[in-house]
């Protein structure tokens, strides 16, 4: 005689059980863990259009960022140069490099249509939501808090989630984060010392630094 | 098979296809879209609108105007045609800009930022093996020396105020220099101006 339900199959109902039990759990932490911007957003890489290295430009040439970042003290984006700064070495060095010819074929001499290189951006935040990087530069918070080691990239990668948790994260509690006034905030091998900690701290109790909590300083 | 390896294959499992932290050249995905994207213009961002062939959001102005507050400041720029020089023609021998510790430091934030990489902090520039400057190093020709130096050709550090202004104000650089015109301020580049002075006083040291 056949049997139509083995034994085990007298089981079935315990981990049918049981598995209604770790799918709740099981469900919070694929969302918790897997559709956290930590998940979602760190690590974006895109193949940019010309090879630039920043680990050559800003590490080995010593370059600093503002040198072709020039809005990042003064406006709300750092903006990426134009092929204008490029162009201004790069006529002399390198100037037959094959790496290059997009910069060259794309460099305002008058023919073409003088479309800017398509650069892909890295970081990008949701429309609605309002940052400004000359705040932050102010406040003498360097790029590598945002940022990271952007010398030691061969090629720009996210490493911060860039979620409203981190922005607020930080608005708490900045002190590791801000600078004293000697230091550059391009200085990428700046850590935090006791004194600089306490420094901040201390600007931040006079009130001379206000990191805002309040939704509408980002939300506006 | 029991309960136990059941349990672990799925954390097993779990923890291999999370790949946090590792690098991807695909861009983020917008679980819940919001107003991630809405329909307006950014800087640096790329128009559709099929007018504008070079593609771009920021314009040009239009030919033949000045923006409000863009107009030369008369005592940076007594010439507003050609930088550097004084209304009757010859160079500006004394900088216009105050000289105090407040723009002498900004002087030297702005050297260090964009001539240091070729002229060296120092100044001293040259090019290959003893080149000051990084990029210097790989310039095809010898970068000027600030610092006036016995039985060399010392015409760069010899140069007025009004001279070492107008090569910065230069729409097309000097030779293989680069042009700063488009990238430091009036005001900048007078700064940078007292910095080299600063600089090759304390040569003569
Ligand atoms: C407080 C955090 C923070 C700091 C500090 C910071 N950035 Fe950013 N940066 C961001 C965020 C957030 C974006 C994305 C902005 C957006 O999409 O609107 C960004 C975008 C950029 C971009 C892309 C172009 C743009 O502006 O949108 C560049 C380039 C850049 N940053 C360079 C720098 C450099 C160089 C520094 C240091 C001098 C720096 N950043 C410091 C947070 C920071
Ligand atoms: C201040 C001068 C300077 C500026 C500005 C500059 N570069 Fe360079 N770049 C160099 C030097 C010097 C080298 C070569 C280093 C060496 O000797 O290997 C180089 C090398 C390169 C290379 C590698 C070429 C090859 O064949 O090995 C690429 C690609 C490149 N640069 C792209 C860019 C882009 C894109 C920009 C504009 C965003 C830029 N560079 C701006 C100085 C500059
Ligand atoms: C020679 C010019 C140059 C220098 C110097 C330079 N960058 Fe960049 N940077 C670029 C260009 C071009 C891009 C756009 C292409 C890319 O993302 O690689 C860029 C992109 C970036 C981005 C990503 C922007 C985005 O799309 O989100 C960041 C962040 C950044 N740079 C930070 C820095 C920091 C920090 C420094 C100083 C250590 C620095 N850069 C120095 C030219 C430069
Ligand atoms: C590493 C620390 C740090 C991070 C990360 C950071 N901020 Fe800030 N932010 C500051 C500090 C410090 C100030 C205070 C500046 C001041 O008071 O001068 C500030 C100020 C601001 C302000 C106030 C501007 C104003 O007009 O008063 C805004 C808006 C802001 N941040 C937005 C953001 C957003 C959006 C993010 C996330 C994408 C972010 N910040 C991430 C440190 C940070
Ligand atoms: C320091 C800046 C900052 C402050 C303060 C802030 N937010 Fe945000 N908020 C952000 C940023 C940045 C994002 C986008 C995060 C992302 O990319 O997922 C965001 C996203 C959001 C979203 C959309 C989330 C989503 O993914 O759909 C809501 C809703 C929101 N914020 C509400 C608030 C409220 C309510 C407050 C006040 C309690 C507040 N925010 C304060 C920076 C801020
Ligand atoms: C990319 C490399 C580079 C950078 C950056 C650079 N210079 Fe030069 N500079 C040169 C070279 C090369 C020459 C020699 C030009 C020639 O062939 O006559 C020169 C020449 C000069 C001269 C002499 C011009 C003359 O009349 O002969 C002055 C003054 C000068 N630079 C000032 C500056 C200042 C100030 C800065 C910073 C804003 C700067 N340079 C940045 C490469 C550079």
């Amino acid at each position: 005689m056949t049997v139509l339900f083995p034994k085990w199959t007298n089981k079935i109902p315990v981990f049918a059980a049981l598995g209604a039990a770790c799918k709740g759990l099981v469900v919070i932490f694929v969302v918790w863990f897997w559709f956290s911007p930590k998940h979602i957003d760190v690590g974006y890489q895109p193949e940019q259009p010309i090879l630039y290295s920043h680990k050559l430009h800003a590490g080995l040439l010593g370059m600093d960022c503002r040198y072709c970042h020039r809005e990042v003290e003064s406006g709300p984006h750092a903006t990426v140069p134009d092929a204008d700064t490029c162009m201004g070495c790069h006529k002399q060095v390198k100037n037959d490099s094959d790496r290059l010819t997009l910069l060259r074929d794309n460099y305002g001499d008058g023919s073409g249509d003088n479309i800017p290189i398509p650069w892909i951006k890295v970081h990008l935040l949701p429309d609605y939501a309002y940052f400004s990087h000359a705040v932050h530069m102010n406040a003498n918070v360097g790029c590598t808090s945002c940022h990271g080691r952007v010398d030691q990239m061969e090629i720009v990668r996210q490493v911060e989630p860039l979620s409203m948790g981190w922005c607020l994260e930080c608005h708490r509690a900045p002190e590791a984060h801000v600078r004293p006034a000697g230091v550059k905030p391009t200085d990428m091998a700046w850590t935090p010392t006791e004194a600089s900690i306490a420094a901040a701290r201390e600007r931040l109790t006079r009130g001379e630094l206000n990191p805002p909590t309040h939704c509408s300083a980002c939300h506006r | 098979m029991s309960l136990m390896p059941k349990f672990t294959l799925l954390l097993v499992a779990l923890a291999l296809g999370a790949c946090r932290g590792g690098t991807s050249t695909s861009p983020p995905v917008h679980l819940v879209l919001d107003m991630d994207f809405q329909p307006k213009l950014k800087s640096q961002s790329e128009s559709s609108f099929e007018n504008w062939t070079d593609r771009r959001s920021m314009r040009l102005p239009a030919e033949g105007t000045v923006a409000r507050g863009s107009l030369p400041d008369p005592i940076l720029m007594p010439d507003p045609k050609s930088a550097g020089r004084n209304p009757d023609g010859s160079w500006i021998s004394r900088n216009p800009l105050s000289l105090n510790a407040e723009t002498l430091e900004r002087g030297r934030e702005r050297f260090d930022i964009y001539c240091s990489i070729c002229h060296g902090l120092s100044g001293r520039g040259g090019n290959g093996p003893e080149g000051h400057g990084l990029v210097g190093r790989r310039w095809p020709v010898a970068v000027p020396n600030f610092h006036a130096a016995e039985g060399k050709d010392n015409r760069v550090a010899n140069l007025t105020d009004g001279e070492y202004f107008e090569v910065l104000s230069s729409p097309v650089g000097r030779n293989t220099m680069p042009s700063y015109a488009a990238r430091i301020s009036v005001a900048d580049r007078w700064a940078i101006v007292h910095y080299i002075r600063a600089l090759q006083n304390l040569g003569k040291q």
